[in-house]
């Protein structure tokens, strides 16, 4: 009676003869179901940390580029308008240093700010850009004050032209640079929460500078 | 139970209609402006005579029409706690002068209590309205009458000289600006209601003699064989099964709309008096209305700009 009532099960699919041949090559113990549950869940671990991970460090990455590359629609950034203000202050103070001596204590300090300016200035550290875009800006404006007054008409408005570029550049940095630091600290927010602050450390997305003096920035 | 939802649904709806008529009534005062955005020149210091605000506009209205650009004057006696750079880039963008997609606006800020004025373009003129060629315009054309107060032939000079350059900019001969300077300038249609009200009321009528109409329809058999119910007899039974059929999907997450620029931390600082706001704030963008044909009279075309600009050298 029990040989009649046993059903005989056939294997539909190729997808399931291939498991079912690759089961039966399995060791022992790895056909067993706790083994299975054990493999599944490092499987979903894997899963989770590394598209967590990825997707964070993903998050960095975009994040940072809004500070170091984007360009919108014309071609502009924040960095583009960096060179633009740094090429105004760089002709500036060359006319400057006509009207007042290339000896004068403004222009060398002026001189000194840019040259700073020129040799450290690296668009992935936000913070070292904002000190010595601030030095930078403090010394130009000193510099023109001084030089405006001892110009020439025609020198005065050499001054002039080169001064609206270089205030006229660093109003739109502020403004994009404050875009960025909303952005850097809404991801340092994110990384800052469990579990995020377990991916972030394995995927190496730490948190981003803000442009910003040093001692507000995050991380 | 029937019944019983079915009163809850007359009445969402009824409630519903109410907040529409009270919103399209309130809508007004919500929006009330202080810039008129389809005007090219918003004079608030009372500096400009309507000859000079006819000029402008004209010539705004010619580029309009031929390469989207435009010319906005804007002036006020003061601008409170703000920079010269802030309060213009606020304007512009809250003007929406310039096309949408060639952002090629350009603002002539003027005030005259700070004995000050600024000029301030789209981000897609940076590079061919340069700092330098604007500030020589100023020098040339602005600086020599505001000094003597003549506001209107400085904002006209300067005016022109700006359209000149934009057309120079778009390769469009020189004659438009001329021929526009003396066709008789068509009165644009401000001043009415918006478009935004007039949607919301004819929404909010409609509504509201929708609900009627369903009130009063009749409950019991009529003196005809009743069609066949298919799921819901009638607008109203088919308002109750779209709402609920809304209410079991799941929601996506909404998020809040992204602030109006120039009204936070930022280096223009805080208005005061706060910089317009005009339809290109917190609603649609006037650009949308009356875009069409461009040759009825300004209509901003809702450009944007990233600020920067030159103003007077002392």
């Amino acid at each position: 009676m029990q040989l009649e009532q046993q059903e005989t099960f056939t294997i539909h699919g190729p997808q399931l003869e291939i498991l079912g041949e690759i089961e039966t090559k399995l060791p022992q113990p790895a056909k067993k179901r706790p083994v299975a549950a054990l493999v599944l869940v490092g499987l979903t671990l894997v899963s989770v940390v590394g598209i967590g991970g990825a997707r964070l460090a993903g998050l960095r990455s975009s994040t940072a580029r809004v500070y170091s590359a984007q360009q919108d629609e014309y071609g502009h950034s924040i960095q583009g308008d960096f060179a633009t203000g740094a090429d105004a202050a760089a002709s500036l103070i060359r006319v400057a240093g006509n009207v007042l001596g290339q000896d004068d204590a403004d222009v060398q300090t002026a001189q000194a700010a840019l040259d700073a300016w020129n040799a450290q200035s690296d668009a992935g550290q936000p913070a070292v850009q904002y000190e010595l875009n601030t030095t930078l800006t403090g010394a130009v404006d000193i510099l023109y004050t001084a030089a405006a007054d001892e110009a020439d008409a025609k020198a005065k408005g050499q001054l002039d032209d080169l001064y609206s570029s270089y205030t006229s550049a660093q109003a739109t940095i502020q403004r994009a640079a404050a875009d960025y630091n909303q952005k850097a600290e809404a991801y340092n927010e994110t990384i800052s929460a469990f579990p995020a602050n377990l991916l972030a450390g394995l995927w190496g997305a730490d948190s981003l500078q803000s442009f910003a003096p040093a001692d507000t920035i995050n991380g | 139970m029937k019944q019983v939802i079915q009163q809850l649904a007359r009445r969402t709806v009824t409630a519903a209609a109410v907040l529409c008529l009270l919103a399209a009534g309130a809508t007004p005062a919500l929006a009330a402006p202080e810039l008129d955005p389809n005007t090219a020149v918003n004079d608030y210091a009372e500096i400009l005579s309507a000859q000079t605000e006819e000029y402008v506009e004209s010539i705004s209205v010619a580029l309009q029409d031929t390469c989207g650009a435009q010319i906005g004057v804007y002036t006020t006696d003061y601008i409170g706690n703000s920079t010269m750079e802030g309060y213009a880039y606020d304007v512009l963008n809250a003007w929406g002068l310039g096309s949408a997609d060639k952002d090629n606006g350009v603002l002539l800020l003027l005030v005259p209590g700070e004995d000050d004025y600024y000029v301030t373009r789209g981000a897609g003129l940076e590079t061919q309205l340069t700092i330098s060629t604007l500030g020589t315009i100023l020098d040339e054309e602005l600086e020599p009458n505001w000094v003597t107060g003549d506001y209107d032939t400085g904002t006209q000079q300067t005016v022109r000289a700006i359209a000149e350059k934009l057309c120079s900019v778009y390769g469009i001969p020189t004659s438009t600006l001329d021929n526009a300077a003396q066709a008789p300038v068509q009165q644009s249609s401000s001043g009415g209601i918006s478009p935004v009200a007039v949607v919301l009321i004819l929404g909010a009528v409609l509504l509201a003699v929708f609900v009627i109409i369903s009130l009063n329809s009749p409950r019991g058999p009529g003196p005809g064989p009743r069609p066949p119910r298919s799921g819901g007899g009638g607008m109203g039974n088919a308002l109750f099964w779209y709402g609920l059929g809304r209410a079991s999907r799941p929601r996506r997450p909404r998020y809040p709309p992204p602030p109006p620029p120039g009204f936070g931390p930022g280096p223009g600082g805080f208005g005061g008096p706060r910089p317009p706001r005009g339809g290109g704030f917190g609603g649609p963008r006037p650009g949308g209305f009356g875009g069409g044909g461009r040759s009825g009279g300004f209509r901003p075309g809702g450009g944007s700009s990233r600020g920067g600009g030159v103003g007077r050298r002392r």
